[in-house]
């Protein structure tokens, strides 16, 4: 039945996407939660769940609330019991109070824990009252120490920062948390600015899916080709650069992640977007040539103007494609089946279709776009769908996280793929470089 | 929400070092199929870390029903659903729910619940009823 997961791992939640996002940045995220966040192990090159077991724990958890663990720049609320009936304003702000003082952020976002949505906890209004600098908490001896209350003279941050509340609440997957917070982080600090010439901003390349390799090689291919790069949504980043974003002459969508804010750039900022990961030899010698027409380096007469620019998947993955895609729309019975994030799953379709495959459904548990989907792609709302779908007769590879495989009841060819995003998998598997030309190599030594 | 009620947690060996979120999970695992209920952010506490390798091993399944499915008691239904599913495809007769915060937020009946599990499946229920808000995992 849909919503039950019989085998599957659980996924990391939209918190936990939000959690990525913040903690690459230099703001502040606030759940309003009961529990403490603990960072992810991703981060440290480890693997994309909580950080529970002993040998990198930090503790936490109750006895920790208001001091951040290494990386952290996420704090819970600390609610209880009690403010389930008197709401949760009060400790949302003491939270800000302690965060702001040990971070000095640049912006806020507040977030919703599963229990503080239950309850309709209203942090638009928190927000509001933080921008306002009006998020002054009158400390009492159970809120911290004496001596503590003494060495900060019981003042309180003085705040004014933007804020804005995210609405995500633990219900849904983490790529939808991230795509969210990073719309978010968009609306609170963009304001026109008169366009750069040959600049960009990528978006979307997150630290769950995202190989450190990988994105250091993206970043090397576009300062090959000279483009600026203005800054970098859902990696490490300052508020300067993400500031200067609504500069740029183009967004670069790596991640589905990033669509939500490459969509809310263009309608408000009129700047273009391109839309697909850089994996692959020919996507990224492609995607040089669509970039070099859609941000002219040294163009100065459009200097200070947006060029509109349609450059959607379908003219994205070059002049071959179109053949490709009728082939793929052609075929009922799928014999390769990509199970992943979106774009990751599309590079890898693309470049087996280069490779004379065919036959191929790119499906996923996570956020899709149906913009980026071909015909027999699918969104797969439980496990049902994917055994279904995975033990059709015609299928004979399956691409995917290889704690599916008990759900298959046929041979097939099992090609594991990483599986970061899955919150305690059974066969954990790190996100490894597809940038360019290492997802031939990849391919070349699965014998694709 | 009342620590009396999970004393018998504590009781008996240790499996694993650390504290009681460590190891409640296969305790609870032991009293029945595990059928955790909630949202999968609440996945992320210390006792669930192995529910993966129970998931493997048919021990243990997630429901996650939507906040609208919770707002409008629909995960009543989904619950007593779910039970007679993993019931049929196990063999299982002895169930635990494990729960998020919603639960005991909705001030969830649980003894209505259990007896009509067990007049329309005979599946003998069993909750824990400690919402993360509570809960000693999170040390």
């Amino acid at each position: 039945m849909k919503r039950l997961w019989k085998v599957l791992p659980p996924c990391l939640s939209d918190l936990m996407g939000f959690e990525a996002v913040v903690n690459e940045t230099e703001g502040l995220g606030l759940i309003d939660d009961s529990s403490t966040y603990k960072p992810l192990m991703f981060g440290r090159g480890g693997h994309g769940r909580p950080e529970v077991e002993g040998r990198h724990g930090h503790g936490g958890g109750r006895g920790g609330f208001g001091r951040l663990m290494p990386g952290m720049r996420v704090l819970n609320s600390d609610i209880r019991n009690e403010d389930i009936i008197t709401g949760t304003e009060k400790k949302v702000m003491q939270a800000f109070d302690k965060g702001a003082k040990q971070l000095s952020p640049n912006f806020v976002l507040l977030a919703y824990g599963p229990s503080a949505s239950m309850i309709g906890s209203d942090l638009e209004y928190a927000a509001e009252k933080i921008t306002e600098g009006s998020a002054f908490v009158q400390r009492t001896s159970m809120d911290e120490p004496a001596s503590l209350r003494t060495e900060r003279g019981g003042a309180s941050v003085q705040s004014g920062l933007p804020a804005a509340a995210v609405k995500i609440d633990g219900e849904k997957d983490y790529l939808y948390g991230i795509s969210c917070t990073l719309e978010a982080m968009g609306r609170l600090l963009l304001t026109p600015r008169e366009t750069i010439p040959g600049s960009l901003n990528i978006l979307g390349a997150n630290t769950i899916d995202w190989a450190k390799e990988s994105f250091i090689d993206l970043e090397t291919l576009l300062d090959q080709e000279e483009f600026q790069i203005l800054s970098r949504w859902g990696w490490k980043e300052t508020t300067e650069n993400l500031k200067l974003a609504s500069a740029a002459a183009l967004n670069l969508v790596v991640n589905e992640s990033g669509l939500r804010l490459a969509r809310y750039m263009e309608s408000e900022y009129g700047i273009p977007y391109l839309a697909e990961a850089p994996f692959g030899a020919d996507c990224a010698e492609t995607l040089k040539i669509r970039l070099k027409e859609a941000v002219p380096v040294t163009d100065t007469e459009h200097s200070g103007e947006k060029q509109r620019i349609n450059v959607g998947l379908s003219e994205s993955a070059g002049s071959s494609n179109e053949d490709q895609r009728k082939e793929v729309e052609a075929d009922t019975e799928p014999e390769i089946l990509i199970v992943g994030e979106q774009f990751t799953a599309n590079a890898i379709r693309r470049e087996l279709l280069r490779r004379g495959k065919t036959k191929i459904r790119v499906l996923s548990f996570y956020d899709m776009d149906r913009s980026h989907m071909e015909t027999g792609d699918q969104k797969l709302t439980g496990e049902d769908d994917f055994v279904r779908l995975a033990n059709e007769a015609s299928v004979r590879i399956i691409c995917a996280d290889g704690d599916l495989r008990p759900l298959v009841k046929k041979e097939v060819r099992w090609v594991q793929l990483p599986n970061t995003g899955s919150m305690f998998p059974a066969e954990p598997m790190e996100a490894f470089n597809m940038t360019g030309g290492a997802l031939d190599a990849w391919l070349d030594r699965e014998g694709l | 929400m009342n620590r009396e009620k999970n004393r018998n947690m504590d009781e008996g060996p240790m499996p694993h070092r650390g504290g009681k979120g460590d190891h409640l999970l296969e305790e609870l695992a032991e009293k029945g199929m595990l059928l955790f209920v909630g949202s999968v952010n609440c996945l992320r506490h210390k006792p669930y870390r192995r529910i993966g390798v129970l998931m493997r091993e048919g021990r243990a399944a997630l429901l996650c029903p939507s906040m609208s499915d919770f707002s409008s008691g629909r995960y009543l239904n989904q619950i007593v659903e779910a039970l007679a599913e993993l019931s049929r495809e196990h063999g299982e007769k002895r169930f635990v729910i494990a729960c998020g915060c919603q639960w005991v937020i909705l001030s969830t009946d649980s003894e209505l619940l259990k007896e009509r599990v067990k007049r329309e499946y005979d599946i003998d229920l069993t909750v824990f009823e400690d919402a993360h808000l509570e809960f000693g995992d999170h040390e």
